[in-house]
């Protein structure tokens, strides 16, 4: 091979922030492929590009270094992020030492600073997988990061972490009347948040896209490293089966959900046969309190009966005992009996963030919804434990 | 002259010759000898060769080969992802079309595509195929199923998921089910104590712990009841009799209303426990508590069990459950179905109600699997598929009985040897087992007549298709007989 031997000055503090970045798609502990446990290092135009990658999702992320000799090559990425991490000097410089006469393979990473001197044995670029580009684009959305990430962070808790539906293991994305729905499920609650016209762009009328999981656990670091304290804009395009995030100085490549998200519109409830309004904090506080005494289904019982000005909350296991937490209401409508899964309950809570929010009940075995006065566009779904 | 036409004549048969051979290996290759699968295998094994282990796992080894076209010889190579396809495309290309080529000349040109299991168009086929949109939406949202099991009751041991209710009724259970009604009225004067007896997967437990269940929501909190197999019983008094502390058993167990216990068999031959149930039994009787008890045969035929509590047991109603008929299956089965909330076809159920008679257990492992084919895989439970699931439930024993095990269990249920049961002897006692022996030979084992008379002591086919033919008749009829054969058959079930 021919390639440049790369040779670079880099300052610790900024890469290792890129490091944190890219740490998210280094392969696993399992991977058949011991090079997907590299890092690959690429030095060109002034910058320097870490690109991980474990054939799931992409990450790829660059800072500005001065480049003595451009080239490119990787190194294990466990070690070196340790040794980066470690170090006490700011000024580092990274040369990759080609093979001996007698083992041409054999190429290093010299590692020097001031006060410290490394060798790591590492591979050839050319082993590293080579990323795949979008083939063709069907779609482009741009939104600025802090909507983005508050969709993405009121959404993700609803999402079914597991495999056995993979059509639902991610957060789902569709224009509906103009507007980006972010929703997600599992199948148990629903959460969804709306994105008004004025605060997106998307060059298709037509989006529907599910987001895995797990690509989404990458985006807050990310973002947080792209935003350097101003609030800046992701580009996201697709094709059938891939979705490409493009930030400033990075990227991230990431398969898309096989399957069709179900239409959850269609169970979203609109007639109610009561309405609790509740102190947020103290319903949270409440539900969390009662929890301790429930038992392994994490069920807590919401009762209001009597006098329809407050709400009970219950939970009993045989072997530990029983505790009601009686907290003020203003509760509209027929009283209600019904029991949830704690777990959701604090999941939906924690979503909102004004003072006030309201439970509303459709009936037993039937969706029940909360909702806030001041975030109108935002909703979180929640299936009762049947009675 | 003559060596240029020689030559020419050379030539051309060697080019007709690679022609020849050409056409044949492609004829070989796409008529006779190879589909796309093993193409490919092929082609794995040569690619396996040249490149190193982890490279292979991880590009090569879930690639398959899509389609061949044999009209412009071009070749579409599937690949999971596409990290996977840019990286065969660019690295591997050269080996593969090689070897594609090698066995097949008319290859042209090969492509590489993304092929998922789980690719959109796959798994939209899928839900499609499922009846409806609304089957999707309705599977989607669903109320979370409590985790009941987890809800006993600590204070009388009973699971709230068995209630009258959701127990059908049909002509085989009817009495035990009036019987139990009758007892709910009337805590402790009526039927005292209630023996319901009959084989596996009946409903007993079913039955007794509804009735529990009953008399607490009747008589809430003024009743005491207490739930408990058998064994408990056994290990309460074996840790009281350890630790000297029989006080807490008879507090735990003279305390009380209602006395449930379940295979009350298993306390046959355990002298220490007879005794302390022999008078937990009698206390709660002279109080008018009520005691319900079930068992797999009616206190005559429990073999260990001491005469005092025999005749006690027997001082108050005895009632057997049978086998369902068809139609109480179906009920049973569909009430199932409903109970999980899922819509299984009638005509499914019917068929296993009509294949799986003697355990509704068993049935319900049938429903069971049916239902998870349905939600979790998503497939439509076909004839066919139905007949797979109920063979994999049903046939797990049949097979490894052997004649020796029959003998000896048939002796051995009716105390006699096996010997006996093989001789010349016409005593009454040995005449019945003997055939009941033949019966369940011809039953289990499938034997032909002329051998299950060599194997029952030489004797004449005609005895064989006499025995069978009086016990097949008289099962209709006697239920006591039916309940024999059972407690044998589920006897051999065990021995093996």
């Amino acid at each position: 091979m021919t390639t440049n031997l790369l040779h670079t000055i880099v300052l610790r503090s900024k890469l290792l922030e890129v490091l944190g970045v890219v740490e998210k798609s280094v392969g696993g502990e399992h991977t058949s492929l011991p090079i997907l446990k590299h890092v690959l290092l690429r030095a060109q135009n002034e910058k320097l590009t870490l690109t991980t990658t474990d054939l799931e999702l992409v990450i790829e992320y660059s800072l500005l270094c001065k480049v003595v000799r451009e080239g490119s090559f990787t190194v294990p990425f466990q070690v070196f992020y340790n040794i980066v991490k470690n170090l006490s000097s700011e000024r580092i410089t990274l040369e990759q030492i080609a093979g001996s006469i007698d083992s041409p393979q054999h190429q290093t990473l010299h590692i020097i600073t001031e006060n410290y001197e490394a060798n790591i044995h590492g591979q050839a670029s050319d082993d590293f997988p080579i990323i795949p580009v979008l083939s063709e684009v069907r779609g482009e959305i741009t939104l600025p990061f802090s909507v983005f990430l508050e969709a993405m962070s009121q959404t993700s808790q609803a999402t079914l972490y597991s495999d056995i539906r993979p059509e639902i293991s991610g957060i789902h994305i569709q224009i509906c009347d103009g507007e980006l729905a972010f929703a997600a499920t599992d199948s148990f609650r629903l959460a969804e948040r709306i994105i008004a016209v004025n605060s997106f762009t998307s060059s298709s009328r037509d989006v529907s896209l599910t987001i895995p999981i797990r690509t989404v656990s990458t985006m807050p670091k990310l973002l947080f490293e792209a935003s350097t304290g101003e609030d800046g804009e992701i580009r996201i395009s697709y094709d059938s089966t891939q979705i490409l995030f493009l930030v400033p100085r990075g990227r991230v490549i990431s398969r898309l959900v096989a399957g069709v998200f179900p239409d959850y519109r269609q169970i979203i409830p609109s007639g109610f046969k009561s309405e609790a309004f509740l102190d947020r904090l103290e319903f949270l506080n409440a539900v969390r309190t009662v929890s301790s005494l429930s038992g392994k289904g994490n069920d807590v019982l919401l009762e209001a009966s009597g006098g329809k000005k407050f709400l009970e909350i219950k939970s009993s296991q045989g072997a530990l005992g029983e505790n009601v937490y009686k907290m003020p209401a203003n509760i509209e409508g027929e009283g209600f009996e019904l029991t949830f899964n704690w777990k959701y309950l604090l999941d939906g809570l924690k979503t909102f963030k004004g003072p006030e929010i309201s439970l509303a009940i459709a009936g037993n075995d039937k969706p029940a919804m909360l909702r806030s006065k001041g975030e109108h566009r935002l909703l979180y779904v929640v299936m009762p434990i049947r009675g | 002259m003559i060596k240029a036409h020689i030559s020419f004549f050379f030539n051309v048969a060697r080019q007709k010759n690679i022609v020849i051979i050409n056409a044949v290996r492609r004829v070989f290759v796409t008529y006779f000898f190879m589909n796309n699968d093993e193409i490919w295998e092929v082609v794995l094994g040569d690619i396996e060769a040249q490149i190193s282990r982890p490279n292979f796992l991880t590009w090569m080894k879930q690639s398959q080969l899509v389609s061949k076209d044999e009209k412009d010889g071009a070749v579409l190579v599937g690949l999971p992802n596409n990290f996977a396809k840019e990286w065969v495309k660019s690295r591997y290309h050269k080996i593969i079309l090689g070897s594609l080529r090698n066995l097949d000349g008319s290859i042209r040109s090969v492509d590489y595509a993304v092929v998922n299991a789980n690719t959109a168009e796959a798994v939209q086929r899928r839900i499609q195929r499922k009846q409806g949109g609304n089957a999707v939406v309705s599977q989607f949202l669903k109320p979370q199923e409590p985790l009941l099991e987890l809800h006993i009751d600590p204070k009388t041991n009973i699971n709230p998921r068995y209630t009258l209710d959701s127990f059908v009724v049909g002509s085989s259970n009817e009495l035990a089910y009036a019987a139990v009604q009758a007892i709910i009225e009337d805590v402790g004067k009526k039927y005292n104590p209630l023996f319901i007896y009959g084989g596996v997967g009946l409903g007993k437990t079913h039955l007794i712990q509804a009735a529990g269940n009953e008399i607490l929501k009747k008589y809430y909190n003024k009743v005491r009841v207490l739930y408990v197999t058998s064994e408990r019983f056994i290990n309460d008094v074996v840790w009281a009799l350890r630790n000297k502390r029989m006080e807490d058993v008879k507090t735990k167990y003279r305390d009380i209303d209602v006395l449930i216990v379940d295979d009350i068999q298993f306390i046959g031959g355990k002298p220490a426990t007879e005794q302390e149930f022999f008078y937990t039994f009698n206390t709660l009787y002279e109080h008018n508590k009520q005691i319900i008890m079930s068992s797999d045969r009616p206190p005559a035929a429990i073999p260990t069990l001491e005469e005092r509590l025999r005749s006690r047991f027997e001082g108050g109603m005895i009632i057997d459950v049978a086998y369902p008929d068809y139609e109480m299956r179906f009920a049973i089965l569909r009430a199932k179905a409903q109970e999980h909330g899922v819509s299984i076809d009638e005509d499914i159920l019917k068929e296993v109600a009509l294949r799986v008679k003697n355990n509704i257990r068993e049935a319900e492992g049938v429903l069971n699997k049916i239902i998870f084919c349905q939600q979790v895989k998503n497939e439509r439970v076909t004839t066919k598929k139905l007949e797979d699931i109920i063979h994999e439930a049903t046939t797990r024993v049949s097979k490894r009985v052997a004649t020796a095990d029959v003998v000896r269990v048939v002796a051995q249920f009716f105390g006699i040897s096996p010997q006996e049961l093989v001789s010349r002897s016409r005593k009454r006692e040995v005449v019945e087992p003997r055939q009941i022996c033949m019966y369940l030979m011809r039953e289990v084992l499938g034997f032909s007549y002329p051998h299950i008379g060599e194997k029952m002591g030489k004797r004449d086919h005609t005895t064989a298709i006499h025995a069978y033919e009086k016990v097949a008749k008289e099962i209709s009829q006697n239920s006591g007989l039916n309940q024999k054969i059972m407690l044998i058959r589920e006897g051999l079930e065990k021995s093996t």
